[in-house]
């Protein structure tokens, strides 16, 4: 019996009892000229391995450990933008921004428009381009392409209008002055919007 | 939902920074992802696990295959990274920087290896079955080791169990290993 054998063993029963061993020093206790086969052998056990509840010491150590604590913390983060989640959905597709403005200006006719389509949703996903300007007709074809719920993507509202002076009069003001819309684009040049603006940009 | 959150990271935390430690790629240093880096690469790939959850509506049950593909496309992303700014460094001027503007590098592989597009619905029935697949692959003797030495008995246990000898069991597992870990090539 070989040595990695055994310490491939002792690796998927401490496994089971949910300790979490680490690999490194496994592989560190085998024979160098085996260790590479063992941590090929790990490897391919971590690729099936099965969930399991973690033991109470691991528990522990886990809950002690910042990197642990800060992406528990991401379940308290602010919810993603649109421009997050159109983000999101077009890589859980596997689209690039170009294949995806080449798919969304196809898909309304637009010949030619591949790349500015591309631009735009380029400038949604940072947030250059407001997306409460998208239209419905736009944000369901892009959830459309992208293969999800037509809700997944409906755009936000816009913000309302600031009439009369109320008490939020002031904090509005400042949620304008930082909206987007300021900061977007000017319109196209050398030209009247046309439709990608109408769909991307509420004309 | 942070309840939920907390049991998905506390049940797959281990299995993301293992998974981490033991990835290679002749392209990193010493063909590895440093130390350093592991818990930056763990965060950001359940970072990106949590934006699709929510995206999607899926229920944290359903999380661990999701959890894999993040996590590959997390490190895939981590290599690129890794790749650009090695070239740059070497005076490849026209490369882009890791924070040009354009599609994440993860995006430019997918549509280079997938055609355009990658399966938007990742479920846990499918990882079960694209694992029996793999299971499938492995010669039927080698399989009842493997699977037995996945599911945690110990090499005496199986070999009582299929009437064998501990080193025939140490030598069959190697074996089957070998032909699941090609059969699951596109996972390493």
């Amino acid at each position: 019996m070989s040595g990695i054998d055994e310490l491939y063993e002792e690796y998927v029963r401490d496994w089971h009892a949910g300790r979490v061993p680490d690999s490194d020093s496994f592989v560190a206790r085998a024979p160098e000229p085996d260790r590479a086969e063992l941590g090929r052998l790990i490897e391919t056990f971590l690729l099936v391995a099965p969930s399991v509840e973690p033991a109470p010491e691991q528990v522990e150590a886990l809950q002690s450990s910042p990197a642990f604590l800060r992406a528990l913390a991401i379940a308290d983060a602010a919810p993603p933008t649109w421009g997050a989640r159109l983000r999101a959905a077009r890589e859980n597709a596997g689209l690039t921004l170009r294949a995806l403005g080449a798919r969304f200006a196809a898909s309304f006719e637009l010949a030619g428009r591949d790349e500015r389509a591309a631009a735009m949703l380029g400038d949604l996903e940072s947030g250059a381009l407001a997306a409460s300007d998208v239209t419905t007709r736009a944000a369901d074809r892009l959830a459309e392409l992208l293969g999800v719920g037509s809700g997944a993507l409906r755009p936000p509202p816009r913000p309302a209008p600031l009439f009369r002076a109320e008490d939020s009069a002031a904090a509005r003001l400042g949620d304008l002055l930082q909206s987007p819309e300021l900061h977007a684009p000017a319109p196209r040049a050398g030209g009247a919007p046309d439709e990608l603006d109408e769909l991307l940009r509420g004309g | 939902m942070r309840r939920a959150w907390s049991d998905l990271l506390t049940t797959e935390w281990g299995w993301v920074r293992e998974r981490i430690k033991r990835y290679e790629n002749v392209v990193l240093p010493k063909g590895r992802i440093p130390l350093e880096d592991h818990d930056d690469v763990a965060h950001d790939a359940f970072l990106r696990l949590h934006t699709w959850l929510k995206l999607e509506g899926s229920s944290i049950g359903e999380a661990r295959s999701i959890i894999a593909q993040n996590l590959k496309w997390q490190i895939g992303d981590y290599v690129d990274r890794h790749v650009r700014e090695d070239k740059r460094r070497a005076g490849s001027l026209d490369e882009p920087g890791p924070d040009d503007d354009g599609p994440g590098a993860f995006a430019v592989r997918a549509e280079k290896e997938a055609g355009g597009r990658v399966p938007s619905e990742l479920r846990a029935a499918e990882e079960r079955e694209r694992l029996l697949r793999a299971l499938l692959q492995v010669d039927e003797n080698k399989r009842r080791v493997v699977e037995l030495m996945i599911g945690g008995w110990s090499a005496t246990e199986v070999a009582e169990r299929l009437d064998l000898t501990r080193d025939n069991v140490y030598q069959l597992n190697k074996r089957g290993m070998d032909q699941l870990r090609r059969a699951l090539g596109d996972d390493l």
